[in-house]
């Protein structure tokens, strides 16, 4: 606690730069995942190639990572680029398996009918695909977020600064106090965007709500 | 007034779904498609709305080709209802019903507005309204459907099983009532289903389609009974089943109706 | 590019792979040290997640397990157990089975958990003993997932292997952490590559196991429904 109460400034401030390379990251992954996504559910031709690259790269350990792409890329190992970049990557990788799996999850009734009255294509994926999709989709974009928020700590070891500096400095300065503050603000961030998560698809998708609803009441009829 | 001429479908892998058919339907008229599952009749209907297109063939709708029309631009000129009212689980009842007036373009409050007018049309109270589907029976689900398609006031409606999801009793009251909405309307129905009664109760005319997709017969329901084209259709429609084979006997001063194995059905009205 | 030439070169020298701090010394650290995690985690959480599955009591756990695992950060609790067991070898490998116990427990769970209750039911109903039901109709069928379970688990390992080189003398890991302290590109790189490919190639071989596993000729293919009528 007395660690704490002497730190709470630099703590805030790792919170802010851990923020600063997750919230980059999440967006990026899901806005590459989605597309990707539906084509491996929708077209035919591209769900293995999809699949398995997906599949490699989450095969793929993300130290090394850290270490190759700005090789590759040309930038400087211990930029925010090259963090945002490897945790795309991961993201991604988790995300697009979700995105499959939640336009699979919209009922083929629904999707046979929206075309039977009239939706042009595009209006049917907008209309009545993307918004079916939510639920799963939204189980998968919060694996991605927890998954991301404990996986940039990594990057502090090679000198890119999050929440997992505490980790670092806190072992090799001894500082027992130090690693534990680290992992417990690491982990209630977790839950906190977490929750963001889950309140925002209730707001999203009332109808499963009232779905909930009915199968309740349904035990009483 | 709809069209079919010379229709085939064939698939792929071979399969025949529809072989040379040729019907027409009348405007303002209610005819059924009836035929067992797998006889493709859910692909004839499918062909009007261009959901299916006919491997050779024209369908044509008062004299126009669909397959020169806009497939989107004519599916939201055509009310359509599905098994089971095929409802957007995602919308509430009004928002559904709203669909096809907005999708062509009305502001929501016109379209709301219209929604409710055929939610009374089609017998549900307005309080159902903001109701997702998951909360409603499966009759009010029916009906939902019908009003959905008629929210767009088109000429044309097809309807797919459209009863097929109901328990019996709820469905002989949504026939009940779809009779009377069609002598106030005046659609033009395409109707499938694989229940020979429902087609019966409904159909101006019925048309009745053998296993490989081949038209076995069409005529009005009197004609079907009493002239059956051949043996399938005579097995198809019942004739020799002792369902169909009427008895008049007189118990407790009343003229009683049976079935041929002597069950009763009903009195004589004379 | 002169980097990734560098790299190379460092990879394919001889001096490169022989002594104490040698790539042939490092690989097989890193191999033994991933074999024993998921061996010691593997003796632990299938059981417990085959027994979960099988009688449906306990299935919180799983995901309350799943769920922690993923918000954890690995290098976080690494440095917590280095600090507290010192600099050996135990502290990342309480770590790493703690992490990958998991995906095994998981992968067990959803297996026996996926056989048709029907099946199960039919076993009981001809007389057999609930181990036997376990040993003779839920583990053949789980098996697939149960594997799954397994890879997931061991590629994880193989990736938070690299990290419990912070903080012990331990596997490839090496390479990256003296690397970064002393500037030495080639070897950060090229370790980093050699890292990159054993993990595809375990991954690789796990999905060649898979492959074979899943040909077995008394699982019935799948067939797809024809949607026209």
């Amino acid at each position: 606690m007395r660690w704490l109460s002497q730190n709470w400034e630099t703590l805030l401030q790792l919170t802010a730069s851990h923020l600063a390379l997750v919230l980059p990251s999440v967006v990026l992954s899901f806005l590459i995942a989605v597309p990707i996504g539906w084509a491996a559910q929708r077209r035919r031709w591209a769900r293995d190639p999809a699949l398995t690259l997906v599949g490699i790269l989450y095969a793929i350990p993300s130290l090394p990572l850290f270490v190759l792409i700005p090789v590759m890329f040309g930038l400087g190992l211990r930029s925010a680029a090259n963090a945002i970049i490897v945790l795309t990557v991961y993201g991604t990788a988790i995300m697009v398996r979700s995105a499959a799996d939640a336009f699979a999850s919209v009922p083929e009734d629904a999707r046979l009918s929206a075309a039977a009255i009239g939706h042009s294509s595009w209006q049917r994926l907008w209309m009545v695909e993307l918004p079916l999709a939510i639920p799963v989709m939204v189980a998968g974009l919060r694996v991605l977020v927890v998954s991301t928020i404990s996986m940039v700590t990594v990057a502090s070891v090679i000198g890119i600064q999050n929440l997992g500096t505490l980790f670092t400095d806190g072992f090799q300065r001894g500082i027992v106090a130090e690693v534990v503050a680290g992992l417990v603000v690491t982990v209630l961030l977790a839950l906190v965007l977490d929750g963001g998560c889950i309140l925002m698809a209730r707001l999203l998708t009332p109808w499963t709500v009232s779905q909930r609803r009915v199968r309740g009441a349904s035990a009483w009829t | 007034m709809i069209e079919f001429s010379s229709v085939f479908k064939h698939y792929p892998d071979g399969t025949v779904a529809v072989d040379d058919v040729s019907f027409t339907v009348a405007s303002h008229s209610t005819v059924v498609l009836v035929g067992s599952s797998g006889s493709g009749k859910t692909t004839l209907l499918r062909m009007v709305n261009r959901m299916t297109d006919p491997t050779r063939g024209r369908v044509l709708i008062d004299g126009n080709d669909v397959a020169e029309m806009d497939p989107v631009q004519l599916r939201r000129s055509i009310g359509y209802v599905l098994q089971a009212g095929g409802l957007l689980p995602h919308r509430t009842v009004v928002e559904n019903i709203a669909t096809v007036p907005r999708l062509r373009g009305a502001s929501r409050s016109v379209a709301t507005k219209r929604a409710y007018e055929v939610l009374e049309i089609v017998g549900l109270d307005a309080s159902l309204g903001k109701r997702y589907p998951a909360q409603l029976s499966g009759g009010q689900q029916q009906r939902v459907g019908v009003a959905r398609a008629l929210a767009g006031d088109p000429n044309i409606l097809l309807m797919d099983e459209p009863f097929g999801a109901v328990d019996p009793i709820v469905r002989r009251s949504l026939q009940r009532e779809l009779r009377a909405l069609q002598q106030e309307l005046g659609k033009t129905i395409l109707l499938v289903t694989h229940d020979i009664d429902e087609a019966m109760t409904l159909a101006d005319e019925i048309i009745i389609i053998s296993s490989g997709g081949k038209l076995a017969q069409r005529g009005t329901p009197t004609e079907v009974l009493t002239r059956p084209a051949d043996a399938f259709v005579a097995e198809f429609v019942g004739v020799g089943q002792p369902e169909r084979r009427l008895r008049l006997r007189e118990e407790n001063g009343v003229e009683l109706v049976t079935d041929g194995l002597g069950r009763p059905i009903g009195t004589l009205d004379r | 590019m002169d980097l990734i030439q560098q790299a190379f070169a460092w990879l394919i020298a001889p001096t490169s792979w022989i002594g104490d701090s040698g790539i042939a010394r490092r690989l097989s650290e890193h191999l033994v040290f991933t074999v024993v995690v998921v061996g010691v985690a593997a003796t632990i959480a299938l059981p417990v997640g085959v027994v979960i599955g099988h009688t449906r009591r306990g299935t919180t756990l799983v995901s309350a397990a799943t769920g922690a695992a993923r918000a954890m950060p690995t290098l976080g609790l690494l440095t917590l157990l280095g600090l507290g067991l010192g600099i050996g070898l135990v502290a990342p490998a309480i770590a790493l089975i703690v992490l990958a116990s998991p995906s095994l427990l998981a992968g067990a769970y959803a297996g026996v958990q996926s056989v048709d209750r029907q099946t199960v039911d039919a076993a009981r109903a001809m007389g057999m003993s609930e181990p036997a039901i376990i040993r003779t109709v839920e583990l053949p069928l789980a098996a697939p997932l149960i594997l799954g379970g397994l890879r997931s688990a061991t590629l994880q390992v193989v990736a938070t292997a690299t990290l419990a080189a912070y903080t012990s003398n331990t596997g490839l890991g090496r390479y990256i952490f003296a690397g970064l302290k002393g500037r030495e590109y080639a070897e950060l790189i090229g370790g980093s590559a050699l890292i990159v490919a054993l993990a595809l190639l375990l991954d690789g071989i796990f999905a060649l196991v898979q492959r074979v596993t899943l040909r077995d000729p008394h699982r019935l293919p799948v067939t797809t429904e024809r949607h026209h009528p």
